[in-house]
């Protein structure tokens, strides 16, 4: 009975906002996947649906579906059916901007693997729904900008044989205020909380479990501030820089990470009217004592000195290859992240054969995880629609996910009207 | 003026890569890359990646116990 409401509300919310829009725009995306999974042929069917509603009164609001049906867990995804579904309502008005919005994630089925929330005091938990209740508004006044965020989450799941059903909830908040003191300069200061709303109980908790404080165990301040700057140079040519310190706490948060340090530096580049790429780099950092930090050598103790996390350097250039038309282009990239060793280079081809038929092609290699082989073909009968065959077939390098080699056909269709 | 601040810049990237690393890995997503498709969020083991209120996927590091499996899975590449 459960299962049918939620059904009939996902079928009705984008019907009574189709009805009270004045020009709604959707987008669907039917796909049917025949894929590999534990070396056997699979069939599914996965259809994403996205509306935007221009509603009265300086509303708008958006709605998206994305449900998934297949025979066995889809590669990349631990469940073989899913519902997830997200709405907005926005109201703005000139230097102020209101937004609410709910997401859910429906698990019709149990995860083939269980979710284990470490703490919890059952350990071995399969997730059946999973809602985000979020509030946003921003305002700028003068030189301001304010900016505050609220989510509420709540994940039901279920534990233990006989199945027990629990719920866990957490509220997060965020706040931040900037302030622009000069064109290219702005500073800014940031409030970060985390309060998980004492699912575990003191009560619950055996004498010997090894955590103190169970109420506020996951909880997470962080706390700081920062300095940004934007740059043009000349037309083709941009620099954005931030840099920022935050003071964290937590009970789950190792020692050595209370005094973070975080830069992002992005500069895009125009240099041909067919050519144009950026380069990107972000350094995650810390000031830290080498005592509580597990790579202090000999010798090393009290001293306080910066260590680094993840640096991460990333770089893409798309050449256009016809000015005239958006789909004939070459486009290639690679992320450099020595720390986590997240490395990946991707290139990818698109052009149109024939003025309605594009074929595209690319290949994404991760060292340490996959290379990702991908080829397709793009039909548009009509302008704004597309029926799509593709093929992805991905060598996995690493066993980290559990999977092996895969192979996923799509056959699909697009509308945007 | 601006070109200072170019040369402080790559002077605290040569400074920062010459600092030693932590043991412990800590994973993050890329918010200007993350297309919000979710991917990440359905292979978490232990519930600690969400969206926020910009559809991107953040990931909850009280939670988070490092075992990377995000990563592969990210179309993107997003998650360092």
């Amino acid at each position: 009975m459960k299962k049918i409401i939620i059904i009939i509300i996902i079928i009705l919310i984008p019907i009574c906002l189709q009805l009270l829009a004045k020009e709604p725009t959707k987008w669907i995306n039917l796909r049917y996947l025949n894929y590999t999974s534990d070396g056997e042929e699979r069939f599914g069917f996965r259809n994403t649906y996205l509306g935007f509603y221009d509603l009265k009164y300086n509303l708008a609001s958006e709605i998206g579906i994305d449900f998934l049906l297949g025979e066995k867990a889809y590669p990349d995804n631990y469940n073989n059916i899913g519902n997830r579904l997200s709405s907005n309502l926005v109201w703005s008005l000139n230097k102020t901007y209101l937004q609410a919005g709910f997401n859910s994630n429906y698990y019709g089925f149990k995860r083939a693997y269980p979710t284990h929330i470490d703490g919890l005091f059952y350990p071995d938990v399969e997730p059946v729904l999973k809602n985000n209740l979020t509030f946003m508004a921003k305002q700028t006044v003068w030189n301001f900008d304010l900016e505050g965020s609220l989510r509420y989450r709540n994940l039901n799941y279920e534990y233990g044989d006989p199945v027990s059903s629990e719920q866990e909830n957490d509220l997060f908040s965020d706040l931040k205020i900037n302030y622009r003191f000069y064109s290219d300069f702005s500073v800014f200061g940031t409030l970060y909380y985390k309060d998980d709303l004492a699912n575990i109980k003191s009560s619950e908790i055996p004498p010997d479990y090894p955590i103190s404080d169970p109420e506020s165990y996951y909880n997470e301040l962080a706390v700081g501030g920062g300095l940004s700057w934007k740059h043009r140079i000349g037309l083709n040519h941009g620099i954005k820089a931030q840099t920022q310190y935050l003071y964290r706490e937590g009970d789950t948060l190792p020692d050595y990470l209370q005094n973070y340090f975080l830069t992002d530096i992005r500069y895009t580049f125009t240099l041909t009217p067919s050519l144009n790429g950026f380069l990107g780099y972000i350094n995650r950092s810390c000031y830290a004592q080498a005592k509580d930090v597990t790579t202090a050598k000999d010798g090393e103790g009290d001293e306080g000195k910066f260590y680094r996390i993840a640096n991460v350097v990333r770089a893409q250039l798309k050449y256009q290859l016809n000015l005239l038309d958006e789909r004939a282009y070459c486009c290639a990239g690679a992320k450099y992240n020595p720390e986590n060793k997240t490395d990946r280079y991707f290139v990818e081809v698109s052009y149109p054969v024939i003025s309605r038929l594009t074929i595209k092609a690319g290949d994404a290699f991760s060292p340490e995880y996959y290379n990702d082989i991908y080829c397709g073909i793009e039909f548009m009968p009509r302008r704004l629609h597309t029926l799509f065959l593709e093929n992805r077939y991905t060598i996995v390098r690493n066993d980290i996910t559990a999977l092996a080699d895969y192979n996923l056909l799509t056959v699909g269709a697009r509308f945007f009207f | 003026m601006n070109k200072f601040i170019i040369i402080i810049l790559l002077l605290f990237i040569l400074v920062v890569v010459a600092c030693d690393k932590v043991t412990k890995p800590e994973f993050n997503t890329d918010k200007s890359t993350c297309n919000g498709c979710g991917s990440c969020i359905d292979v978490c083991p232990n519930d600690a990646i969400e969206f926020d209120s910009n559809g991107k996927a953040v990931i909850d590091q009280t939670k988070c116990i490092q075992c990377a499996r995000c990563v592969p899975v990210c179309p993107q590449g997003a998650i360092y």
